[in-house]
């Protein structure tokens, strides 16, 4: 239950080049952010700073107005579910949920009754006695998680915590801690690579690329106005078409093709539209459509997947069909005007 | 199938280890237990002598002593050393093996020069006043302590940095977010996961004190025998071999026993499941 503001924080590991470069955001109490982006982006290292583990090379980190920058970790009263887990080896599932209420010295009935409760809600009531060493991979996660949410931290820290539950369980685990999360009125600061979990289960997101923020908004502003190439490719956008020449405020000519867009192009160089948005049409002169012929295609289950040659280049189109349509096609594309969108950086 | 045939691969190891260790022991036991009046006057003639009991019990305790300040010095040095950058891990690793380069008794006699009465450590004492005269640490047990110490301390460090350098630091890490102070975590955390190493540095550091012979012949005189010494006094000086083989097949059962308890110890200590460590 504390807001969270990150200013200007930078870091460098011995010297080297910088892995986070002068990164700024504020968490609100009780809210849910995710950090998304690829591997080696700096997520962890964010996350580590924060909870005092690491030592940044210059920012602040500062929790209610007040600077912690300096604050050791066992005194930040914060908690964090671990990529590797971190579970203690010689406890129990039991001692292990149990430590941190320890910690805080609180007396036995109590304990005994938190941990109970915290159990049966991850589903690990059975397996109290158990050691780690016992358990699944997700089991352990969740007792990482339970161990965590037992404190009732101002702030809760997680490094990837359902990466190693199988996709049924993913879900149910994410929905579980965004209950709780809502439930205990928590700030929640989630790491993952996993573009889905992370709109499915966040109040905002914020898309790092090497060291830096490239957009920090929520999941619907995101999906529908990515800001930057590197985030419309990361949530999805695969079709990326050049404005050539600006013919008015939003519209454009690219190869001797006019497109229309509902968004100003101002300086922006790039629009992008996503395969689903794509529509095969009958009639090739309707605005914003191009003629184009199949090269490949690809069964998704609910859907196909075309790759298309076109003047413009190769467009990628989802279709919801029984039957696929065959190589070589002629086909007509739309790239409707609402879908397309411009990207500013 | 295949299980099966790769068990007999294993025979001569284990053959080489019976012959090895076990023929030679029993040639030791079997004269003195021949028959019960021999067995009575050997063991019984043992017990009954004041002056042996208490050989036995001062290598005890000099054993005891020894793997008590071992732990005491060696985890500390340790987990310091285990948690430096690699490179310095590296150097540093092997600085504290360099004393086992050198030879036993030379090792011995350089303790000679420095726990003399005009040696470093007296003339140190009586610098910062705390003794007027030199002081007799040589010859005493003191002194096989601390030998034995110096003798073993690299062993029990080399064997603690393996157990430590194996630990997830990310445990510590969790420890330390969930409210644990370090020396909380020190005590709750590392320790309760080091219970192998110590048992094992403990063992190795203990059994060989019990046994040891250069540095309690070398640092104890003659007045201060421990078991090796007088099994070499009464085998070599008295020419007495059955009744040495029987101090010795004693020092076999006592350290035997002793390491045994020190396991079923730590078995209560630490109570994770095999297959944790
Ligand atoms: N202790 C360290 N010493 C040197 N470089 C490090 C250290 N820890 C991390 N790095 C570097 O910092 C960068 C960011 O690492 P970080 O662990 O934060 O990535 P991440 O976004 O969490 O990736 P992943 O999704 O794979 O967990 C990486 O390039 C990594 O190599
Ligand atoms: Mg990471």
């Amino acid at each position: 239950m504390a807001e969270l503001e990150v200013k200007q924080l930078s870091k460098s590991f011995d010297g080297k080049a910088k892995v986070l470069k002068d990164i700024s955001f504020t968490i609100k109490d009780g809210e849910f952010v995710s950090i998304l982006g690829s591997s080696g982006c700096g997520k962890t290292t964010t996350l580590r700073i924060i909870a005092g583990l690491l030592d940044q090379t210059s920012g602040q980190v500062i929790i209610d107005g007040q600077d912690i920058s300096k604050v050791p970790v066992h005194k930040r009263n914060f908690g964090m579910v671990f990529q590797s887990y971190a579970l203690f080896p010689h406890l129990t599932v039991f001692q292990n949920v149990a430590f941190g209420l320890k910690m805080r010295k609180l007396a036995t009935n109590e304990i005994n009754e938190r941990v109970k409760e915290i159990l049966n809600l991850t589903g690990l009531g059975e397996l109290a006695q158990r050691y780690p060493a016992e358990l699944s991979g997700g089991q352990q996660q969740r007792v990482s998680l339970a161990r965590a949410l037992v404190t009732k931290p101002r702030l809760l820290l997680m490094d990837e915590p359902l990466s190693n539950l199988d996709a049924k369980l993913r879900v149910k685990m994410r929905e579980e801690i965004r209950r709780l999360q809502k439930q205990l009125k928590l700030t929640v600061v989630f790491v993952t690579h996993d573009q889905q979990e992370c709109f499915a289960i966040s109040d905002r997101v914020l898309i790092m690329n090497a060291g830096k923020i490239e957009q920090f908004d929520t999941p619907e502003n995101i999906f529908h106005h990515p800001k930057s190439k590197f985030v419309a490719n990361f949530i999805g956008y695969e079709n990326f078409i050049n404005i050539g020449e600006k013919v008015d405020e939003r519209t454009f000519k690219t190869n001797d093709l006019i497109l229309k867009t509902n968004e100003e192009l101002r300086q922006a160089e790039v629009t992008t539209i996503r395969p689903e948005n794509v529509q095969i049409v009958d009639e090739p002169d309707r605005e914003n459509t191009l003629r184009g012929e199949i090269i490949s295609s690809e069964y998704l289950g609910q859907s196909f997947s075309y790759l298309v040659r076109t003047v413009i280049g190769n467009i990628y189109v989802e279709e919801a069909r029984h039957a696929p349509r065959s190589e070589n096609d002629q086909i007509v594309l739309e790239l409707p005007v609402k879908h397309l969108h411009v990207l500013y950086r | 199938m295949r299980a099966n045939n790769g068990k007999y691969l294993l025979l001569p190891a284990l053959i080489s280890v019976a012959l090895f260790t076990f023929y030679p022991i029993i040639q030791i036991a079997l004269p003195t237990i021949k028959d019960f009046s021999t067995f009575k006057d050997l063991y019984g003639s043992f017990f009954t002598s004041t002056y042996n009991v208490r050989v036995l019990g001062r290598t005890f305790l000099i054993a005891v002593i020894t793997t008590f300040i071992v732990l005491l010095i060696g985890l500390p040095v340790s987990l310091w050393i285990a948690r430096q950058k690699k490179n310095l891990r590296q150097v540093l690793s092997i600085l504290i093996l360099f004393p086992m380069l050198t030879n036993a008794v030379v090792r011995n006699f350089a303790w000679i020069i420095i726990l003399g009465r005009d040696g470093i450590v007296n003339k140190l004492l009586m610098a910062i006043g705390i003794i007027s005269k030199p002081a007799s640490i040589l010859y005493t047990n003191t002194s096989i302590v601390i030998g034995s110490v110096y003798l073993f301390l690299p062993i029990m460090i080399t064997s603690l940095i393996g157990s430590i350098s194996e630990l997830n630091i990310e445990v510590e890490e969790a420890a330390a977010v969930l409210g644990s102070n370090p020396f909380s975590t020190l005590i709750r955390v590392i320790l309760p996961q080091l219970t192998t190493g110590l048992l094992t540095g403990a063992i190795l550091v203990f059994a060989g004190t019990m046994t040891a012979y250069t540095t309690p012949q070398i640092l104890g005189g003659n007045k201060h025998l421990v078991m090796s010494t007088l099994i070499y006094q009464q085998a070599m000086t008295l020419g007495n071999w059955n009744s040495a083989s029987a101090i010795a097949l004693i020092l076999i059962l006592v350290s035997a026993l002793s390491m045994i308890l020190m396991k079923k110890g730590v078995k209560l200590l630490d109570r994770r499941p095999d297959n944790a460590n």
